[in-house]
């Protein structure tokens, strides 16, 4: 039979297309199993299901037209103040970077002013003229005239302000400044800033008491302790009268204070408080072994610090953030970020509590899961993420900001009844990147509800802390890594062992951390897809506004770069700063051994961090030894294994260090 | 002829139909429940009676439109039946059965449609109080017998499909009634026999046998009934009665979120009692009921709000006992990931005393103590904590132990704790010597893991007899 050449010809190229398909689809497959399964044997049996070619190739980059689509616009209401006639409601718009102004008798929103990026709070005088908005990321306040609603002006502050406090007595406005961990105290005449006052660790509330005698700051951050000493987190005391800082407190074991509130009488003020257990080998999740949280009690006058649990054996209220005590004094509203609740406090049992505390009929009361069943009366469910509060004057209605369903809630706040809501923002809410934001900030995927992401990545950041996650207790600690920007940063962990986001948030993520059920395939993949995509550096206020280096940040820079010591030696290839660290992540996403490692880990060698924003980090190395970036020489690199710097004069290390805290996003680096 | 043919494979089409469809699954609001003629006698106690005649019972499906017609039996082909409980799925049905009057208690399963009964468990001992798993595996209790210990219950997990069966209990304790707890949880009922019997408690545990832990107790006059159950309401319901009374009188609830507070009563007898329950839709239980003045057993819907009760099915021939409610609790357990490795052959503990925190540091309250370790075949060890109480120890898996403290006079001043295991590779902890006490640890590092472990190896395993044929070689970590 003859054959025609179109037929041969078909056949050869369809051999060929097929041995071409062939080669693929072996290809894929290892291509796949190196991203879900992971080049380490004991991990081979956990691998991702339900991972498509998108997952990665659409989901996980930062920007692209697979991911621009999943994009929308939403506002994300964090903050509030009311005016005191109870006609309006204000409300910042964390993304939105605005101000909603609100008329309370029909909800209509009469106004979106545009403000600075990353607004946090809102004030208002006494007088309802003028409200005061804090823009986190603008280093500025702004000014909001309520009668013409606009903005008529801006203050300048220290780096991140956040809380705010009207002293309208003392026509004094005092802004917590969260990333310069200090408070300005402005004139309100002239918008100067008076005075510039220490606090605490990253300081994010602050409150004035109602006999205006007090300003207390609380800070979200614990200060820099010793080597595997319990986090203990400052609530700065300020004489209003005289605005000085007149004593530093600390809650022990505990950290992220947000908000804080008085009692009519003034005599007590309430802040939330997270208590991580980072010291304690995460041998369990059961009976609050990874994370509780509580109530933190400050008496102004007697110096009693007192902390109340909110939880239950079984269930957990993660992310608290908000409080607020009823006008009457009879309540505490609590709003509890993580689980989408309101928790409602009695304040006559919550003193009795404090009383026996007082008394010692109760020691230590901080870690007892049995004490809430005294004093909570209601977990009033809500939308999601409810972040601030604020109640009515006359104490009737709860107003709930729920950040991430672009909503105001209204509840009654005798029979937790919800009476309406004030809608925000168009965005669809159940988009697939707003999906992946709410998973993140909800602790629904931890067994019995015990943390979020959020609890241990606080704005999308890291903790300060360093955990005991290792198999044998003490070993193998780990240091809290940011989670901004981590696009094009894999592989990721110290040990570098896990070569994707799925694969970190996979099924060994839920079996030693979670606890609980395994993300779904399309959980899984809105959550990539937040993380990758919408999670940006705050602007790095070691960065001069054009972006010029200073003449101290060029000269570290210099070092940074450097390929001889001061001698004229050469300094080889494998220990040059730049090596490791280059641009744009100053990570070259390798695992390297440089001296840092100690007895108690397992491995010598750890993945280079990658340096943006850098500043903001301590403490450093995989098990954060190192309180301060200077340390990482002068203390941590006596053989020169980390970076030759033994050679440097403290002028250089000092100018080394001022470059490396202006290292910011990556953005700047491509 | 092609009409003929036609015709065939259009037969042949629909044949492939019906083999190759899945099973239907049964109606929310179906009702199973155990039928037992009236003449027969039914244990007044929940707690398992396995010598008693229990039946002849049959398994039945009753009509969701009007239950006092005949019902469909699933499990005629059995001597008796009992203890039904429906898959997530609605499509099988698990139970526990005696082939003959005389064979011992087994586990079977079948689809709701009455087709594939299968035998799951051995019958070799006597095995009872199914339940399903929510990725289709299933859980039982079976009988063991020891010479010195007495007798006990197990718990046990099987895959029905494998027939792979694994025990996850390991103590000298009667372990029964198990069910799901919608955090993925199993919990089940449990009295401790050895080396002295204590009232039941209810204790969670993991499905791959880690995290054993205690949930609730019952008060000290009070007796829990049979098994408890969550609801989809938060609600974990339980039959009560005070000590000395024969029969459960009570229905209680507690919160699943903090079980230590005062249960809810919400109905109580004087003079009847109430055999067993099943959690409804909402704030309904289906409750098996005898009223004082009854012959027989039936079934009552409870309300719990107002504790009110309204008559489902009687009838003057039949118990109805054992009720299941189809897709009464909409929400499905969690499917909980494990832990194990297989390839280890013991596990850590890390015990903490609560009274650790800064304060008392700083106060240098820590009195010395040691703990005292009982086991099942080592004489009691004596071990020493670290300064702050605190205690690192490494021990071989499914070998039971107790710690208590005791002072320097050798008294003991808290404990014993319940008896505790690890499986293999599973990282175990608690806070506190008292196993009333729920307290979380303090955030300090314990000082006792700045040492190597302390060794607790040799402690023994319970060389049960009578078991289903799981001897030791097949305990965890065994096979390494």
């Amino acid at each position: 039979m003859r054959i025609r050449k179109r037929t041969l010809l078909l056949v050869i190229l369809g051999l060929i297309l097929l041995l071409a398909a062939n080669r693929f689809y072996n290809w894929s497959l290892d291509h796949y199993d190196y991203y879900t399964i992971g080049v380490i044997p004991e991990v081979r049996e956990r691998h991702i299901e339900g991972m498509k070619c998108i997952s990665c190739h659409g989901y996980m980059q930062r920007d692209g037209f697979l991911v621009d689509r999943y994009k929308d616009v939403y506002k994300s209401p964090y903050n509030m103040a009311g005016t005191t006639d109870g006609e309006y409601l204000l409300v910042t718009g964390q993304e939105s970077n605005s101000l909603f102004i609100t008329r309370l008798s029909d909800y209509l929103l009469e106004k979106e002013i545009p403000v600075g990026k990353r607004p946090h709070s809102v004030v208002l005088s006494a007088d309802n003229r003028t409200a005061y908005v804090s823009n986190q990321w603008s280093n500025t306040v702004s000014v909001i005239d309520m009668q013409s609603r606009e903005e008529t002006g801006i203050f300048e502050t220290g780096g991140g302000p956040s809380g705010l406090a009207i002293d309208s007595n003392r026509n004094l406005l005092y802004v917590a400044n969260t990333y310069t961990s200090d408070v300005s105290v402005l004139d309100l005449s002239s918008g100067r800033e008076m005075r510039r006052l220490r606090a605490g660790n990253y300081p994010t509330g602050i409150g004035l008491s109602p006999d205006g005698k007090h300003v207390i700051v609380v800070s979200q951050r614990s200060h820099l302790t010793e080597h595997r000493a319990p986090p203990k987190t400052e609530v700065t005391l300020i004489n209003a009268g005289t605005q000085r800082v007149r004593e530093r407190r600390f809650f022990m074991e505990s950290h992220i204070m947000e908000r804080i509130d008085f009692t009519p009488e003034g005599d007590l003020a309430f802040t939330t408080l997270v208590k991580p257990k980072n010291l304690v080998p995460s041998v369990k999740i059961e009976h609050g072994w990874m994370m509780t949280f509580s109530l933190g009690v400050i008496s102004p006058e007697d110096g009693m610090m007192i902390q109340l649990p909110l939880d239950e054996p079984n269930s957990y209220y993660a992310d608290p953030f908000d409080v607020k005590v009823s006008p009457d004094g009879k309540k505490v509203f609590i709003s509890h970020s993580g689980v989408d609740r309101i928790s409602v406090l009695d304040l006559d049992q919550v003193r009795k509590v404090i009383a026996d505390v007082r008394e010692g009929v109760i020691i230590e009361p901080e870690n007892d899961l049995l004490l809430s069943q005294r004093y909570v009366i209601e977990r009033i469910e809500t939308g999601a993420n409810p972040k601030g509060l604020l109640l009515s004057a006359d104490g009737e209605t709860l107003f709930v900001a729920e950040r991430l369903t672009d909503r105001i809630s209204l509840y009654e706040t005798q029979s937790y009844a919800k009476t309406g809501e004030i809608v925000v923002g168009q965005g669809n809410q159940n988009a697939f990147l707003r999906r992946g934001e709410q998973f993140f900030n909800n602790a629904a995927h931890t067994f019995q509800n015990q943390y979020s992401c959020y609890s241990c990545h606080p704005d999308n950041h890291e903790d300060g802390l360093t955990y005991d996650m290792a198999y044998y207790p003490g070993t193998d600690l780990s240091n809290v890594q940011t989670l901004r920007e981590l696009s094009n940063t894999s592989p990721f962990k110290w040990n570098g062992r896990n070569t994707s986001i799925y694969m970190q948030c996979g099924m060994r993520f839920s079996t030693f951390i979670t606890r609980t059920e395994v993300f779904s395939p399309d959980d899984l993949n809105a959550l990539v897809g937040f993380m990758t995509s919408r999670i940006d550096h705050p602007p790095n206020m070691y960065r001069t506004e054009n972006g010029e280096l200073t003449p101290a940040q060029k000269r570290g820079k210099e070092l940074f770069e450097r390929t001889t010591t001061n001698s004229g030696k050469a300094i080889p290839l494998r220990d040059q700063c730049i090596t490791c660290h280059p641009p744009p992540n100053f990570t070259d996403r390798l695992m390297h051994d440089v001296g840092t490692g100690t007895d108690k880990d397992s491995h010598q060698d750890f993945l280079t961090p990658h340096l943006n924003n850098i500043y903001e980090s301590a403490p450093y190395l995989h098990d954060g030894r190192a309180n301060t970036l200077e340390e990482l020489w002068t203390v941590f690199n006596d053989e020169d294994e980390h970076g030759v710097a033994n050679d440097m004069t403290k002028d250089q290390l000092n100018d080394l260090v001022e470059y490396l805290l202006s290292i910011g996003s990556a953005k700047y680096y491509q | 002829m092609p009409l003929v043919i036609f015709s065939a494979m259009a037969m042949i089409a629909l044949l492939f139909f019906f083999l190759l469809r899945g099973d239907k699954a049964l109606d929310d609001g179906t009702v199973i429940v155990v039928r037992t003629q009236a003449s027969e006698l039914v244990p007044v106690s929940g707690l398992p009676d396995m010598n008693s005649v229990r039946g002849m019972s049959d398994i039945v499906v009753l009509n969701s439109k009007n239950p006092s017609v005949s019902p469909r039996i699933l499990s005629d082909k059995l001597y008796s039946a009992n203890s039904p409980y429906l898959s997530t799925d609605k499509t099988s049905v698990i139970f526990a059965a005696k082939r003959t009057e005389y064979s011992n208690w087994q586990i079977f399963m079948i689809r709701t449609n009455g087709r594939g009964l299968k035998e799951l468990s051995g019958p070799e001992t006597n095995c009872f109080d199914p339940f399903f798993l929510p990725d289709q595996r299933i859980g039982y209790s079976c009988i063991w017998e020891h010479p010195s210990m007495g007798s006990g219950s197990t718990l046990y997990i099987q895959d029905p499909e494998s027939g792979n069966t694994k025990p996850i209990t390991f103590h000298p304790s009667a372990d029964h009634s198990g069910s799901m707890l919608l955090d993925g949880r199993i919990i089940y009922t449990s009295r401790q026999v050895f080396p002295s019997e204590t009232s039941p408690v209810v204790k969670a545990i993991r499905p791959d046998g880690t995290a054993n832990m205690r949930f609730f107790t019952a008060a000290e006059d009070q007796r829990i009934h049979g098994g408890v159950r969550e609801n989809g309401d938060g609600k974990i319901l339980f039959l009560t009665s005070e000590v000395d009374q024969e029969g459960a009188k009570t229905v209680q609830s507690v919160s699943y979120s903090n079980p230590f507070e005062e249960p809810v009563t919400h109905y109580r007898t004087e003079n009847g009692f109430i055999h067993s329950f099943h959690p409804g839709k909402e704030s309904d239980l289906l409750i098996s009921y005898r009223e004082e003045d009854s012959e027989t057993i039936g079934l009552y819907k409870l309300n719990l709000k107002d504790g009110s009760i309204d008559l489902y099915l009687n009838s003057p021939g039949y118990h109805y006992t054992d009720p299941v409610i189809a897709g009464a609790v909409q929400s499905v357990p969690k499917v909980l990931p494990s832990s194990l490795n297989p390839s280890m052959n013991y596990g850590i503990a890390v015990i903490v005393d609560p009274v650790t925190s800064y304060l008392s540091r700083n106060k240098g309250s820590n009195a010395e103590f040691r703990i005292l370790v009982r086991s099942l075949a080592k004489a009691d060890t004596l071990l020493t904590p670290a300064s702050d109480g605190s205690l690192y120890i490494k021990l071989d898996t499914a070998s039971p132990i107790q710690l208590s403290k005791i002072d320097s006079d050798g008294r003991i001043t808290e404990g014993p704790t319940d008896w505790f295991w690890v499986m293999p590779g599973e990282r175990s902890g608690f806070a506190g010597w008292n196993p009333r006490q729920y307290t979380a640890p303090a955030n300090q590092v314990p000082l006792a893991i700045n040492e190597p472990a302390a060794e607790l190896f040799g402690t023994g395993r319970a060389e049960y007899v009578n078991h289903i044929g799981l001897l030791k070689t097949n305990y965890p970590g065994d096979e390494n």
